[in-house]
């Protein structure tokens, strides 16, 4: 992997900034898209692959701090770089602690830059790893029946067969064979395997609490 | 009377010698002119010493208001001009002043020598100017034609007398007048000279106070500027940015195999553009820096505000406040000072800036309007959306040294309506609808600018 996967949004209000950078990543074979404000990044329909922002502080319609926060959140998580005129201190610590990957001083060199957008790419790309694995738990977690939730809740929660039985007011052979069929369906190999998908999807014994 | 061929062409001789002599006598006054009394008398003396063939004449000027006495005589040769004619005068002092019939016909020589045969005559109608002395050891004098001779060269004399004295006092009357106007000049030049030093007096004065001004004009200047540091370090950064980054892909797209040079020149092209924009902004910031004398030429308002705002809009988006404006393109140019137009937009800019900033409503904004608000007016305004002005303070907004933030100095806007009435204009505040206050001034037209 070359670290060049994945896109590269750059969002500035200013023309002549805003294709140097594009042109200075494309020369390193970045894929980029330019947007001229936060607004028009925001409506753009963005395609499902690894991507970063790359961003000014300042821009006309919001701060880049302000779509940084209105991003993270609606969700829609991208690693962000950010791009200043004039860096101070307090500015850098809130988008460092915000999420943002780096924080560079205009005017900045290639290979800081460089670094900084594969190492966004790379982080997003980790980032929809992770989720695309918890969307698929969840389509199959979607498939249990109620019964086969509790079961699997007790079972994450480290209770025998007998036990569950007890708790659910049935058989050991009953919960026997719910546990067999929520292993299929989750697709879990082992217990351990199972307990931690129930760990990431916090599928705990006390009721009420549901996946989203 | 019978008398003697001999004796009748002796008598012949006689009279055609004193008319020769009443010739030259008459011909005296001619050499007069213009001369003084002294040289009337010094000539009239000669004259008669010599047609008479005197032993001694004698003049006495009475002095008259401003000129002494004058006392001349003249003896025959070889006592010749030498005469003491003090010890002379002294002789003849005893009837100086009487009337001729109350001299002796003989008196002593002053000099020496036998006793003279006298003839007194006045000078003047009344002897009022003097006396002429004339005296002559021959016991015969003064014959019949002497006797002529001599009333009328006295008569010559008072009439040489008089006009040099009629002369001497216009010649007094003149020099008075002379002196006069003289003193009246002089005065008048003193005061000329007094006004002439309280004009520069003043001057000097208006001029330090226009130094002082602009001092204090370009110090507020500074101090504005200073507190866009950062903005303009934003500014500046922006044209680096690209320079730098294009510079860096130029080099990696002329390092591809094979070069990619369409590329390569599109990056060259970007470092051009961002180091000319680069450099106009600085320009534009110098231009604020400056120190210049004022000069006024056509401006046109929109342009300066648009410069102005270049370097505010980072300021203002620092301070989450959107920076619009309302500029009417056909308003016509006024006659101004460039830099301190600019000086007064961002003074009011910021100011706009700072009370918007203070409020914590939403939305923020700032709008710089230009108008022609009257056939030879245009106006410009600066609406915030800040606390407005606060009506304890709307008498004191304008003086010197009044602020309400904590930075300031309380000069931009005494600074700023001195500028513009300096420019024949009017710089006022009020409060905005539904909030925020609003700044305006009006410029003449520059074919109404004085």
């Amino acid at each position: 992997m070359s670290g060049t996967d994945g896109i590269v949004f750059v969002v500035d209000d200013d023309p002549l900034v805003r294709d140097s950078v594009a042109d200075l990543l494309g020369s390193a074979g970045f894929t980029v898209r330019c947007f001229a404000s936060a607004t028009d990044f925001l409506d753009s329909q963005r395609p499902d692959a690894a991507a970063c922002l790359i961003l000014d502080v300042q821009l006309p319609d919001r701060s880049g701090l302000d779509l940084q926060t209105e991003l993270v959140k609606s969700g829609m998580e991208i690693p962000i770089v950010f791009l200043t005129g004039h860096g101070d201190i307090p500015m850098s610590v809130r988008a460092m602690k915000a999420g943002a990957v780096e924080f560079l001083t205009k005017p900045f060199r290639r290979q800081p830059l460089f670094g900084a957008v594969r190492e966004a790419l790379l982080r997003d790309g980790e980032t929809r790893k992770q989720k695309s694995e918890t969307a698929d738990l969840r389509r199959r977690l979607a498939t249990l029946t109620p019964r086969e939730r509790q079961v699997m809740a007790l079972v994450v929660a480290g209770l025998l067969n007998k036990q569950i039985a007890g708790e659910l007011g049935t058989t050991d052979l009953t919960v026997k064979a719910h546990r067999g069929r929520v292993m299929r369906k989750m697709g879990a190999g082992s217990l351990a395997d199972l307990v931690r998908m129930g760990e990431k999807l916090e599928v705990f014994s006390n009721p009420g609490v549901r996946p989203k | 009377m019978h008398a003697q061929p001999e004796d009748v062409t002796a008598e012949v001789r006689r009279l055609q010698r004193c008319v020769n002599d009443l010739v030259s006598l008459v011909a005296l006054p001619a050499t007069w002119s213009g001369g003084g009394p002294s040289q009337i008398v010094h000539t009239l003396l000669g004259a008669l010493q010599r047609v008479l063939q005197l032993d001694l004449v004698y003049v006495r000027l009475r002095g008259s208001d401003g000129h002494p006495p004058i006392e001349m005589a003249r003896l025959a040769p070889p006592h010749g001009r030498t005469a003491k004619s003090r010890e002379i005068g002294e002789v003849f002092r005893p009837w100086l002043g009487a009337g001729p019939r109350e001299w002796p016909p003989l008196i002593r020589n002053p000099v020496g020598g036998p006793d003279l045969s006298i003839v007194p005559l006045g000078l003047g109608l009344q002897g009022e100017i003097g006396e002429i002395v004339a005296g002559s050891q021959r016991a015969d004098f003064p014959r019949q034609t002497e006797r002529l001779i001599l009333s009328v060269a006295a008569n010559q004399a008072s009439i040489g007398l008089q006009a040099a004295r009629l002369l001497s006092e216009q010649k007094h009357v003149a020099d008075e007048l002379d002196r006069r106007v003289a003193q009246r000049t002089a005065e008048l030049a003193a005061a000329n000279r007094e006004l002439r030093q309280e004009i520069a007096d003043r001057k000097r004065a208006e001029e330090d106070l226009r130094n002082a001004q602009a001092e204090l004009a370009h110090v507020n200047r500074v101090m504005t500027m200073g507190e866009l540091a950062a903005s303009i370090a934003h500014e500046v950064n922006q044209p680096l940015a690209s320079i730098v980054a294009s510079g860096d892909s130029c080099t990696a797209w002329l390092a591809n195999e094979p070069p990619n040079l369409e590329r390569a020149r599109a990056a060259a092209g970007r470092v051009i553009q961002a180091a000319t924009q680069a450099s106009e902004i600085v320009q534009r910031i110098r231009a604020l820096f400056r120190k210049t004398p004022a000069s006024t030429t056509p401006v046109n308002v929109n342009a300066v505000i648009e410069d102005t705002i270049s370097l505010l809009r980072h300021e203002a988006q620092r301070h989450g406040i959107s920076l619009l404006t309302e500029l009417d393109s056909a308003i016509p140019p006024v006659r101004a000072d460039r830099v301190q137009l600019q000086q007064v937009i961002l003074n009011l800019v910021m100011n706009a800036i700072e009370s918007s900033a203070a409020v914590d409503a939403e939305p923020k904004w700032l709008k710089i309007q230009s108008a022609r608000s009257s056939p030879d007016e245009v106006r410009v305004s600066v609406r915030d959306t800040g606390p407005g002005i606060d009506t304890a303070h709307a008498d004191r907004l304008f003086a010197p040294f009044f602020t309400t933030k904590p930075q300031g100095i309380g000069m931009g806007l005494p600074i700023s309506r001195t500028i513009i009435e300096a420019h024949g204009g009017r710089l006022w505040a009020e409060n905005g609808e539904p909030r925020g206050a609003v700044f305006h001034f009006a410029l003449p037209t520059e074919r109404n600018a004085k």
